[in-house]
């Protein structure tokens, strides 16, 4: 049985958490390095899978204007889902390591300024590994009324499989669970998004999105009865992906309420065709909270190879995955931020300019995965 | 290598009609916003770089429960939850 590397991220926190006084010391003794620490509980519920996931980062901008960032986050993922690997009805616990470096600086070009940076991030899990790089750029023209942003990803995953149950040992004792690798999958994405102040009032993103996906793009757990004989599920090696979305934003001022529309338009190369239709209202109370109202639509096609009569061996292509059947889900969710500016001269006052959130959504789908829940908590301090 | 399938126009279609619809807006407006003309954009709800922290965890939920994925921080890999 695998063990879960630990020590690595454990470490990776620790030096993160212990920098921390250092940046707050320049902080002090110089006034111009600043920064955020961010804290989140993150809660999925569906009727098989329950996931927590608590994450910290931080963010600090020296005096010269380069920016630092890093973060942790811990993805324990309880499962009975055959697809998670479980081989019979018995519960399981998972845990996934994802953390991440980067640094980035504005140059001020006169009548345009251009930022660039660079991320790294590493995701671990015990069948489960990724390594991604990104590189983003961005050019802010008209006193930043207009902001053209370019983003480049690259990453590299490695599909292992290791088999959950009661009947994972061979005749004489061996450990079994552990399947060993089952591929790689090699991908980039391509990002550009469009910024506008079209008013003082109103601000449209405009954006697409090209993913390239080369590899093994299957579930290495999920099985179909295949001509009555239970096979791996086999998807095609490579899938491309389009996407454009935007974002119109308009604040109404006699009542301090934001309106939010969304919309993302998705398709690939596999026939799945997606529309995602979203609307926000943000209402401020005072000044000191904020309430989000949101409610999401989302609908797509099938799959060309996703089939519910059934598969044959004649068929070049077979799936279990309900994310390729055609399918809608509606969500909604409300979100509430408060500043914490009442805590300014109190023992508590380190944290005056900081903000809690708290956040609950639910998700009704009508594919097998069934309806779901996700709540989060965020701290957010400024320094 | 298993070659790609076509696109079909009916969801090439699905793309266009939002991109032409956002393009017009963008052509409609000439006007530059002055800085000093931005303080109710800068207001709590109307500055979507807050939401960023959540948008992380929607985005990895939503890609391993649907077949889209883009508009957000998301590569398409990453886990094993696909």
């Amino acid at each position: 049985m695998r063990r879960p590397a630990t020590t690595v991220p454990v470490v990776a926190l620790a030096a993160l958490v212990a920098c921390l006084p250092v940046m707050a010391a320049a902080d002090e003794s110089s006034g111009t390095w600043t920064g955020n620490v961010e804290a989140r509980g993150n809660y999925y519920w569906e009727t098989s899978t329950r996931v927590l996931a608590p994450e910290i980062s931080v963010n600090v901008e020296s005096p010269g204007g380069v920016r630092l960032n890093g973060h942790y986050l811990l993805d324990s993922i309880t499962s009975a889902s055959i697809a998670s690997g479980a081989l019979t009805d018995v519960r399981f616990n998972e845990i996934r390591h994802d953390f991440g470096f980067g640094t980035g600086h504005e140059f001020d070009l006169g009548e345009a300024q251009l930022d660039l940076s660079v991320n790294g991030r590493y995701s671990q899990e015990p069948d489960y590994s990724s390594l991604a790089g990104t590189v983003s750029t961005s050019l802010s023209l008209a006193d930043r009324a207009t902001v053209l942003r370019f983003n480049f990803t690259a990453f590299h995953d490695e599909v292992g499989k290791i088999l959950r149950g009661n009947d994972t040992s061979s005749p004489d004792g061996g450990d079994l669970s552990n399947r060993g690798k089952q591929g790689d999958l090699n991908g980039m994405v391509m990002s550009f998004l469009w910024s506008q102040a079209l008013t003082p009032r109103l601000t449209l993103d405009v954006g697409y999105d090209l993913g390239l996906l080369s590899g093994y793009l299957q579930n290495p757990y999920r099985a179909v009865v295949v001509d009555s004989v239970l096979l791996s599920e086999v998807h095609p090696d490579q899938r491309t992906r389009h996407t454009v979305h935007g974002r119109l934003g308009y604040f109404f001022k006699p009542t301090d309420t934001a309106f939010h529309l969304i919309y993302r338009a998705y398709m690939d190369n596999w026939d799945i065709a997606a529309l995602t239709p979203e609307v926000r209202v943000y209402q401020e109370i005072g000044s000191l909270v904020l309430l989000r109202g949101r409610y999401r639509y989302y609908t797509q096609t099938r799959s060309f190879f996703q089939s519910n009569q059934g598969y044959s061996g004649s068929d070049e292509f077979w799936t279990a995955d309900p994310k390729m059947t055609e399918f809608e889900s509606h969500l909604v969710g409300g979100l509430i931020v408060v500043r914490l500016e009442f805590l300014e001269r109190s023992i508590l006052d380190f944290a005056w300019n900081a903000t809690v959130e708290v956040g609950l959504e639910y998700i009704w789908r009508t594919n097998s995965f069934g309806n779901g829940v996700i709540g989060q908590v965020g701290l957010n301090v400024p320094f | 290598m298993r070659p790609p399938r076509p696109l079909r126009l009916r969801t090439l279609g699905l793309l266009l009609l939002p991109a032409a619809l956002f393009s017009a807006l963008f052509l409609a407006s000439c006007a530059t916003v002055s800085p000093y003309e931005r303080g109710d954009l800068s207001r709590p709800g109307m500055d979507s770089s807050r939401e960023a922290g959540e948008a992380g965890f929607h985005a990895h939920v939503n890609d391993s429960r649907e077949g889209a994925t883009g508009g957000n921080t998301s590569t398409g890999g990453g886990c094993g939850c696909n």
